[in-house]
């Protein structure tokens, strides 16, 4: 004892589990549970209490995202009943609208916020070979939801096909000629439908247009008409969508009531607005595994039939996609689209073991280039970290669960990851299901938080810097089976538990 | 993966093989069974409802083996028991020389059954013989003896003797130990009564009780004890007792729970083991998901070995919760009444922390 140099240990950096247990260095854990970093010292976690105050408080949570609606922090809840996947849309603790909607087979949903909307998503795991895979259910569609308790419903929506647009010359003028024109509905949700009940007509230069018996929608979410019309057409060849339409200024009707439009003045030099684009749009956008928001744009990747294809909307119309153009294909490998997400003006796409990315050049988006980033790493359909309620990057990086351990990614992933302290912990996580792995960020407390397949949440506090070396990690510990994390009001973590069959 | 202790014994109860050339003849309900729920085996019953073996030739020597096949349960520990019964059959042997009758309990071990620390034991009974005078005694009866015919290690035919305990022949209310963990194949127990005499002889069978005794494992059964395996909770400790003394040969023990069709294993901490090897305290690192699949798992260098079936407190608790700062206890919803949930406050999971060198 006479030369033992005591060790002094000021602080301790969390877990350790990473090779042999002889190597733990003095200031880690070889194991530990239920423990939070409080400065040097370590405390017992927090507890957890219910999140609902009412009567029948919704049982078997399958997922949990964050709905920033217009004017409050809000959670849209899955919850398993039976054979169906039934959507809640929890406003807080005593409030609950819901189910707005329910759909067969439904065991997960991608989700985005857009405009205080809410599309959804559903998708559901299969089996390919030994690899479970996630992708969008057969015959369904993504569903937009207005944040009101009205059900959701298929986004998009279908186009004019019932009446005939009757044309007539009226007061006021136009450029005389064969003009084309056609009647698009406008939803709710500002989707614009593509042109339909084709009518030409000629124009006389002192006369303006009258228009009469305009189609009516049966769906209760059109709010609005528009008359939409070619350009002088010196020789028609009988091709009704061979042209470019433009929206009429004042071809609006803003009601899905009134069938007459009088008196309308317009000139050539006054469309400026294109409607062609919306003639190949899906009237409902097959559902997917994956959602995202690039430039605006509402990105749906990983459908039933086509794994490896994402559909990306129209800038600013979300519902607006293209069944020609709007297509962009993550090279194929057998492995299915697991994620998109933004990064600095770049779409990133995701496979479970690579990553790849697309440029909005400006054109359609099945002119854009893509470009392999890596080859090895990739993520899962849960496995981009949400930053609060936002759903997106933080500052300028992503937090990746690649099959390697959780990563910084910047444009390249960062090495060594994260999770290099815990590597064992993290290897030892079935990679079958790491579907089941939810991550997300939170800045203000400055932890991760990371579900586990085993139910457990993966906790690394960054306080002393968002590196291998610094983090701290820890794991939670329950008496349920946690599936899925969010965060409410900046700092209010949301667990959801499941029965597990 | 290894299943729950269970097992069984494959017995062929009786063969009488000798019966000299005097003949015989038997009553009717001849027959032998196995009492009804004795210890740990079920009742079988070779001659249901009394109906006569079909004995032939009914005189004359022969050379019989009933070997109707029957299944006995074995409990992973404790006392097994078989016992041949003689309902109320009789033997008769018919007036001439001396006369000998061989029965054998036979009957295979369940695979891979291997005694650990068990003790064997047979029991003869005579019920009655009356060798023609109207009375028990020794005048006719020239040897009556039981033993161990065959125990046999190696899988080949029953015929050797050494392959018992020596000094162990006459197991008759002594019994046999087995101390060492070898793999039994088969095993056959003998009884042997040799009469004498002109008269005629009549006979019941008598019963023979096998009485095994101790710990033994199989293949797809063992005798490792979990407790407590019902009502747990995260962080609870699970005391595993395996006289093999093979805890202190586990690498890692992992909560195993099939979900979603896949595996998922955690890493269980080891919270004590015994210095001998024959206990290891595990403490549950998460919840039990309830839906029978939870499964200590220990992983040996050569293998793994099942533990125990775990079953959680809380069957279903599932909801949004939300982690409250400061709190210092978990609320769960319990939904034992789906239609009435309930709010159950449980401590926080057994926080704590290890570093590499404490």
């Amino acid at each position: 004892m006479r030369d033992h140099q005591p060790i002094t240990l000021s602080s301790f950096k969390g877990l350790w589990r990473r090779g042999d247990a002889d190597n733990v260095p003095l200031n880690h854990f070889s194991d530990g549970n239920n423990m939070r970093p409080i400065g040097d010292d370590w405390m017992t976690r927090y507890g957890v209490g219910l999140a609902q105050d009412v009567a029948i408080p919704l049982e078997d949570v399958k997922r949990i995202y964050n709905y920033p609606t217009d004017d409050a922090n809000t959670l849209l809840i899955l919850v398993e009943d039976g054979a169906n996947g039934k959507i809640y849309h929890v406003v807080n603790s005593t409030t609950i609208y819901g189910p707005i909607l329910t759909v067969a087979g439904m065991t997960d949903f991608a989700f985005v916020p857009y405009a205080g909307r809410a599309y959804i998503s559903p998708f559901g795991t299969f089996t390919t070979g030994e690899l479970n895979i996630q992708k969008g259910l057969d015959n369904e569609s993504v569903y937009v939801y207005l944040g009101d308790g009205t059900n959701a419903r298929a986004a998009a929506g279908a186009i004019p096909t019932a009446g005939s647009l009757t044309i007539a010359n009226g007061t006021g003028n136009t450029d005389a000629g064969f003009h084309l024109f056609a009647v698009i509905y406008e939803f709710d949700t500002g989707y614009l439908t593509a042109p339909a009940r084709f009518t030409g007509f000629t124009t006389s230069g002192s006369n303006g247009v009258s228009f009469s018996a305009v189609p009516t929608s049966p769906s209760a979410n059109v709010v609005a008409r528009h008359i939409v019309a070619t350009k002088v057409i010196p020789s028609y060849n009988g091709n009704t969508t061979g042209y470019t339409y433009y929206f009429i200024p004042d071809g609006t009707i803003p009601n899905n009531t009134a069938t007459v439009l009088n008196n309308v003045t317009f000139f050539d030099v006054d469309l400026l607005e294109e409607a062609s684009y919306l003639l190949d749009n899906f009237t409902t956008i097959p559902a997917g595994a994956v959602l995202s928001i690039y430039n605006d744009r509402l990105v749906v990747a990983c459908t039933f039939d086509d794994i490896s294809a994402a559909w990306v909307s129209a800038r600013g119309e979300p519902e607006a996609i293209s069944e020609v153009d709007g297509l962009i294909i993550f090279p194929l490998d057998g492995n299915p689209i697991t994620n998109m997400q933004e990064l600095r003006d770049v779409l990133y796409g995701f496979k479970r073991s690579r990553t790849g990315s697309w440029v909005d050049n400006g054109d359609v988006p099945s002119s854009w280039e893509f470009s392999m980033i890596d080859n090895a790493l990739g993520t899962c359909v849960h496995g981009i970290s949400t930053v609060l309620d936002s759903g997106s990057a933080s500052i300028d990086f992503l937090i990746v669960c690649t099959y390697g351990g959780i990563q910084l990614f910047t444009g390249r992933y960062i090495a060594p990851e994260l999770t290099f302290k815990i590597q064992d912990l993290w290897l030892e996580q079935n990679r079958n299901l790491f579907r089941r792995i939810q991550i997300l960020n939170s800045p203000t407390q400055k932890e991760i938080y990371c579900i586990l397949p085993d139910g457990r949440l993966l906790v690394g506090n960054y306080n002393e810097g968002m590196d291998s070396k610094n983090i701290k990690w820890m794991t939670y510990s329950f008496n349920i089976w946690l599936n899925s994390v969010a965060i409410v009001n900046i700092d209010e973590l949301i667990l959801g538990a499941e029965v597990i069959d | 993966m290894p299943v729950p202790a269970t097992g069984s014994f494959a017995v062929y109860p009786l063969s009488i093989y000798q019966v000299d050339a005097n003949g015989w003849s038997y009553t009717a309900n001849c027959g032998v069974s196995f009492p009804a729920a004795r210890d740990n085996q079920a009742a079988v019953d070779f001659f249901n409802s009394g109906v006569d073996n079909p004995l032939v030739p009914a005189s004359g020597p022969i050379a019989l083996a009933w070997s109707a096949l029957a299944t006995v349960p074995l409990a992973p520990s404790g006392t097994s028991v078989l016992e041949m019964f003689p309902d109320t059959s009789q033997i008769v042997f018919n007036p001439g020389g001396s006369q000998q009758i061989v029965d054998i309990l036979s009957g295979d071990f369940p695979a891979g059954f291997s005694a650990t620390n068990i003790r064997i034991k047979l029991k003869v009974y005579i019920r009655d013989l009356d060798a023609g005078n109207g009375s028990f005694g020794d005048l006719n009866l020239r040897y009556f003896g039981s033993s161990i015919k065959t125990f046999d290690l190696s899988g080949a035919q029953p015929g050797s003797l050494n392959e018992y305990q020596s000094g162990a022949t006459d197991i008759v209310g002594a019994g046999v130990y087995f101390n060492a963990a070898q793999t039994f194949k088969s095993f056959g127990f003998q009884q042997q009564l040799n009469l004498t005499g002109a008269t005629t002889s009549l006979a019941y069978f008598w019963p023979v009780l096998v009485e095994m005794t101790g710990d033994y494992i199989t293949d797809s059964s063992q005798i490792v004890t979990a407790t407590p395996t019902s009502n747990l909770n995260a962080g609870d400790l699970v005391t595993v007792t395996d006289p093999q003394l093979r805890m202190q040969d586990v690498r890692n023990i992992y909560l195993e729970t099939v979900v979603d069709g896949e595996t998922v294993r955690t890493l269980v901490p080891i919270t004590y083991i015994s210095r001998d090897g024959r206990t290891i305290i595990v403490r549950l690192p998460r919840a039990l998901s309830g839906n029978g699949t939870d499964e200590l798992i220990a992983v040996f260098f050569t293998g793994e070995v099942s533990l125990a079936i775990l079953s959680p407190q809380l069957a279903d608790g599932s909801g949004i919760y939300k982690l409250t700062p400061d709190k210092t206890d978990d609320t769960y919803y319990d939904r034992t009444d789906p239609l009435a949930p309930t709010e159950v406050d449980m401590k926080i999971p057994c926080p704590f922390i290890r570093t590499g060198f404490f």
